[in-house]
């Protein structure tokens, strides 16, 4: 088929105009049906390309992994005195509540999911799962791999998906505390790379390295006490009315390919 | 040819570019490092633009850009960027490049992959400039993808070249 500038400019022109109407939205029900038909293989196909990227997972540093491993090791010391610790106040705590017929109910629930895409890469840090309005999603709604850490917030809707912006994606801002203090302390916020930084903490909060940082539950949708991740290392001048430390995120980012999405327990 | 088999070469074409579109929206997303280079709806297109007919490159094209576009978190404008670039590079094959020598394909595939990653720019800063939130496109470093493309198009023109006589100096045609 021979092509003259004519034919070109046509081509061009009537692209320009399916981009208007996508643009404006015209095309979202035809969008809609397409991802409902396309869903049942992107599941199948989804899975197997993770199994391909878990196999193709080398690390390429491995004297970096080596001094990694040290330092969690050395973390891991530290906290696993934290830990007898707070096994000591829980067993404490179950006591006291049970003596006081507590009934625990945090109000919320959890959807499993099927990560169907992604985009991670510098500063963007994005999956597509595979549940979406219908299943009682809205945006908002936090995501937590299967263990329970915060993955990051559902950014927009279809009907049958939803795309999450992950906590180190450079849009992302969730409202935190450090463990145990029960009150908005900062936020976290993404810096991309897979990184994030717990910002605008007051100096007057304490703010130590291996903090746990978590959910501070302030948020409409997102309840408390989801773990984010820990302090690395803290940033504070005099002068400044806030302080900020970098974060180790705990979820693995790159890897989750089922995920749960936190909803309220009437949201059904 | 006729009409049906030129219908059924567009179905096939409009297949590729469904499978080409799911594979880089659901599989290769997944691969770590420089394997994510690899991506097929981009060099699927161009291929079929350099090597075969720009109609069905454009079935391809809209064909993997739907399927990415609808799967992906980013919003990419894939189907009307892919269907540009098949334009776009159909013209320069056939104005300037031509599409009969391996580096002449290679080229073509480079040049095609600076238009997609020009028209992408552009689409990000429109939306951007319009001011909805959204999640841009994700690639590998453009070295890294004119290598990809490079080699996709260099394999892509040995093999065609190889099993099919379009390539052949005319007298061997004839003999």
């Amino acid at each position: 088929m021979s092509i003259k500038p004519r034919t070109v400019l046509l081509i061009a022109g009537g692209l320009a105009g399916l981009l208007l109407l996508m643009l404006a939205g015209v095309i979202r029900p035809v969008r809609e049906r397409v991802r409902f038909v396309l869903l049942p293989v992107a599941r199948v196909t989804a899975s197997m390309g993770a199994g391909i990227g878990r196999a193709l997972h080398i690390d390429p540093g491995a004297e970096a992994a080596q001094e990694t491993v040290r330092e969690l090791e050395a973390r891991l010391r530290s906290i696993s005195v934290d830990y007898v610790r707070l096994r000591a106040l829980e067993e404490e705590n179950r006591s006291l509540r049970a003596q006081a017929q507590f009934i625990a109910d945090t109000g919320f629930r959890t959807l499993g999911a099927r990560v169907i895409s992604r985009a991670i890469r510098y500063e963007t840090a994005a999956i597509v799962i595979d549940r979406g309005a219908r299943d009682g999603i809205e945006v908002g709604h936090p995501v937590v791999t299967d263990d329970g850490i915060l993955l990051g917030k559902v950014f927009s809707l279809g009907e049958r998906t939803a795309t999450v912006v992950l906590v180190s994606d450079e849009r992302s801002r969730v409202a935190a505390s450090v463990s145990g203090t029960n009150r908005l302390s900062g936020v976290v916020e993404g810096q991309g790379n897979g990184t994030a930084r717990f910002t605008l903490v007051p100096q007057s909060e304490p703010l130590a390295q291996d903090d746990v940082v978590v959910t501070a539950g302030t948020e409409d949708r997102v309840p408390a006490n989801l773990v984010i991740g820990w302090v690395n290392n803290v940033e504070s001048r005099p002068t400044d009315p806030f302080k900020s430390a970098a974060l180790e995120l705990l979820a693995a980012m790159d890897r989750a390919d089922l995920v749960s999405v936190i909803l309220p327990a009437g949201n059904r | 040819m006729s009409p049906s088999r030129q219908w059924n070469r567009r179905a096939l074409a409009g297949a590729i570019g469904l499978a080409a579109g799911m594979v880089d929206a659901t599989v290769t997303v997944w691969f770590p490092g420089l394997f994510s280079v690899i991506r097929f709806a981009l060099p699927g297109a161009l291929a079929i633009t350099v090597f075969s007919s720009l109609d069905r490159a454009l079935v391809a094209a809209v064909a993997a850009g739907i399927v990415m576009d609808v799967l992906q978190p980013s919003f990419g404008f894939t189907p009307i960027r892919l269907a540009l670039v098949c334009v776009a590079v159909r013209f320069i094959s056939q104005q300037y490049v031509t599409n009969r020598s391996l580096i002449g394909s290679v080229a073509l595939g480079i040049v095609g992959l600076l238009i997609d990653r020009s028209i992408l720019v552009g689409a990000t800063w429109a939306h951007g400039f319009i001011g909805e939130a959204f999640i841009p496109e994700v690639h590998a470093p453009l070295w890294a993808e004119a290598a990809w493309v490079g080699a996709c198009m260099a394999v892509l023109f040995l093999l065609f070249a190889a099993f099919s006589k379009r390539f052949l100096p005319f007298f061997t045609r004839r003999s």
